[in-house]
């Protein structure tokens, strides 16, 4: 530790030596009523370095319109976006550009049945059945909307307006995130809420490996974040993924086709120790493919002299080749059960699918091992309700849960649980570590040296998944020269402005900084592209 | 400074009955001299080791009860010891006055302490200084885990109670800085 001394075997006080020093009434003397609570000294970021301002810190909002003309996106998958324009109407949630809010994935589930959704982001959770209720508490059975979105880093932080600081010993300190949610339920457009005593046990994909952050649920009308005592340990599900393709040649069932007896079938004689497969359900036949475009009943009536089996480019398909002496035919078949033996193999395949879900799931519990009880129980219940059969719900057009989570590229899932809807964040209180070295006079311009009216700012490290806004009262910035910082104003006119850090490095005392403005949307992605998350 | 390792259990009806008496403090500032009572030993003990001189830490721990009555009334009560906020003001005063530059952080320590830190790496046939160097090239919130666990033998629940964290965490975060220094000591065992 810099600037610090290191003081060996020094004696130590005694509690009457320390009571000498203890005069109640002398302190009280001193202390003097708290000015205005909006009134704040400044604040700073961490040793990264982080630019910030002396300011009036009443928490800022940008006056957007309310009138939302957003355009709906409907991604591949059981899921649709829906734009969010409620939040503009609470008080302590107010999205800086109301088109560009972080839209919700919006989930069908029967609220009868054990529901597992595996979101486009990765993150896995499960509403076990019977947990929802109406406003008066009363179980909801049938068909709900479930609606989630994250919020993965400073930008979907930025643009969702949720505050992201926490008060504590009367000091208001920013967050760092490692993944924020927000999810609610609704039954016939009405809202319902989780009933008493129930959970939603998530499987959340998270940004940052650390496993030093905390758990937190947000008043969204006040805005004030508490703290969960739940503890949530962090697992890497690329080693589980690894272990899972450890495992890759178990067999997988296939289920069983019914005959349809419109079609044309062959009964063939195959040696099954080269398609153990087709042993698999009694009374296997094949159906010929409706692909064979040539395919001519006559070759009932031949006499052929040969048939081989072999496998087909298309998937559970097989080429039988029929040969005779002077000629041979190529046919695409398909293993289908007779009529008389479905039902049983109908039962065979649940039997063995559930076997197989479950070996699977065994091999890929991310928490397997770990000393969370909660977390292995909350990872062990969403592989088990996958593993039977239960209604899976991909955001990302199919997948394990893991692969979704790979494809969406963090490594690491957090495990907890919810007991109420709501927005929750895995958050850690940034500790101030370095004052601001430099200020400047701020006077705010474009590219083109043209003023541009600012009263509102947002800064962000890149390096940490955090955001703060200030309200710029006084015309001064005070900052970390070498910080990644980036800088960035919503204009009223709805331009954004961007400071480069580069140019907090160039910039001198009393200096002007200069702003790149862009329009709102092209703004965002300069944003997205400046922090390195598309 | 000794850790009694029992100060930092509270039982909930110790913690509730705290909140009535932060209750009472925050109609009646007066009222607030049950809590510093409660509190200064403890606080001064914390200041004293981060300190040079005896008067600086009665100074700051003076600053420290002065700020927790000015913002009493933005406290709230979340279920966890009082002492848990004075702990957290009494760093942040630390911190300021070794930020301002007009007072220096002190680490204080037994030469026992070291010896029991040379046991936890394997090292103990290396000397107190080269331990001491190890130390004086870790950051701040790692050698502030050192001094919590090794100088002042703070179990992790109280460290957590202190740094707001959880025990669990603590102790991760305290091996980790174990591991850094030994490899600042070793870097071949690395």
């Amino acid at each position: 530790m810099k600037n610090s001394t290191y003081k060996k075997d020094r004696s130590q006080l005694s509690e009457n030596q320390i009571n000498n020093h203890k005069n109640f009434d002398k302190t009280i003397q001193n202390v003097t009523p708290k000015p205005n609570a909006f009134l704040k000294s400044f604040k700073y970021w961490g040793s990264g370095g982080i630019a910030i301002i002396a300011l009036v810190a009443s928490i800022h909002f940008f006056n957007t319109n309310k009138e939302t003309n957003l355009q709906q996106t409907t991604a591949k998958g059981n899921f649709t976006y829906e734009p969010n324009d409620e939040l503009a109407q609470l008080t302590a949630i107010k999205p800086p550009i109301l088109e560009n809010n972080i839209p919700y994935e919006i989930y069908k589930i029967n609220a009868s049945n054990d529901e597992v959704i595996t979101t486009k982001s990765g993150t896995t959770f499960l509403i076990k059945k019977n947990s929802l209720v109406d406003s008066n508490n009363n179980i909801i059975e049938g068909e709900v909307e479930i609606h989630y979105r994250e919020f993965r880093n400073p930008v979907d932080i930025f643009l969702s307006g949720i505050p992201m600081t926490y008060e504590t010993d009367g000091i208001e300190y920013p967050f760092e995130s490692a993944g924020m949610l927000d999810i609610k339920g609704f039954k016939d457009s009405k809202p319902i809420q989780i009933g008493k005593n129930k959970t939603i046990d998530f499987l959340f994909n998270s940004t940052t490996e650390d496993n030093g952050f905390d758990f937190f649920t947000l008043n969204k009308e006040t805005g004030v974040w508490t703290k969960d005592n739940q503890k949530i340990p962090v697992a890497n599900y690329q080693q589980a993924a690894n272990k899972k393709q450890d495992n890759i040649n178990i067999e997988k069932p296939i289920s069983p086709t019914k005959q349809n007896k419109k079609k044309y079938s062959l009964n063939l004689d195959i040696d099954k120790s080269n398609f153990p497969e087709l042993a698999y359900y009694e009374g296997t036949i094949f159906e010929v493919n409706e692909t064979n475009k040539k395919f001519d009943p006559i070759i009932y009536k031949v006499q052929w002299q040969d048939a081989e089996l072999s496998n087909s480019k298309i998937k559970n398909n097989y080429t039988l080749k029929l040969t005779r002496e002077d000629s041979s035919i190529y046919l695409t078949v398909y293993p289908v059960i007779k009529d008389k033996y479905y039902q049983q193999a109908i039962d065979k395949y649940h039997t063995e699918i559930s076997s197989y879900k479950k070996h699977l799931a065994a091999n890929t519990d991310e928490f397997e091992g770990y000393d969370n009880i909660a977390a292995k129980t909350i990872s062990q219940e969403i592989n088990e309700a996958i593993a039977r059969n239960t209604t899976e719900q991909f955001a990302n057009n199919g997948g394990s849960p893991i692969s979704v989570r790979a494809i969406a590229g963090s490594i690491v899932t957090r495990a907890f649980r919810i007991s109420s809807f709501g927005i929750a964040n895995c958050d850690m209180i940034i500790i101030p570590q370095n004052q601001p070295n430099l200020i400047a006079k701020q006077k705010t311009v474009d590219q083109n040296g043209n003023s541009i009216k600012v009263s509102n700012y947002n800064v962000a490290n890149p390096k940490k998944n955090a955001v703060q806004s200030f309200v710029n009262t006084n015309n001064e910035l005070r900052y970390h020269r070498n910080g990644p910082s980036v800088l960035w104003f919503v204009s009223d006119n709805g331009l954004i402005g961007i400071a480069y850090p580069e140019e907090f490095k160039k910039i001198k005392k009393s200096e002007t900084l200069v702003f790149h403005t862009f329009p709102s949307q092209k703004g965002i992605e300069e944003l997205r592209e400046l922090m390195a998350y598309k | 400074m000794k850790s009694n390792s029992t100060e930092h259990h509270f039982t909930k009806k110790q913690i509730l009955s705290e909140e009535e008496d932060i209750r009472k403090a925050k109609k009646n500032l007066k009222d607030f001299e049950v809590l510093y009572n409660r509190y200064y030993i403890r606080i001064f003990q914390f200041i004293y080791q981060r300190v040079q001189t005896e008067n600086q830490a009665a100074d700051l721990t003076s600053e420290t009860f002065i700020k927790a009555m000015e913002n009493l009334k933005s406290y709230k009560f979340m279920g966890l010891p009082f002492a848990s906020w004075l702990f957290r003001i009494a760093r942040n005063e630390i911190y300021l006055q070794h930020k301002k530059g007009n007072k220096i952080r002190q680490v204080n320590f037994q030469t026992a302490d070291i010896n029991s830190i040379a046991e936890e790496i394997n090292e103990p046939n290396n000397s107190t200084e080269i331990l001491i160097d190890a130390i004086k090239k870790l950051n701040s919130s790692d050698t502030e885990l050192i001094e919590m666990k090794y100088f002042e033998k703070r179990s992790y629940a109280e460290i957590a109670l202190i740094l707001n964290s959880n025990e669990n965490n603590v102790k991760v975060k305290t091996f980790r800085v174990v591991q850094k220094l030994k490899s600042i000591i070793n870097p071949s065992k690395k």
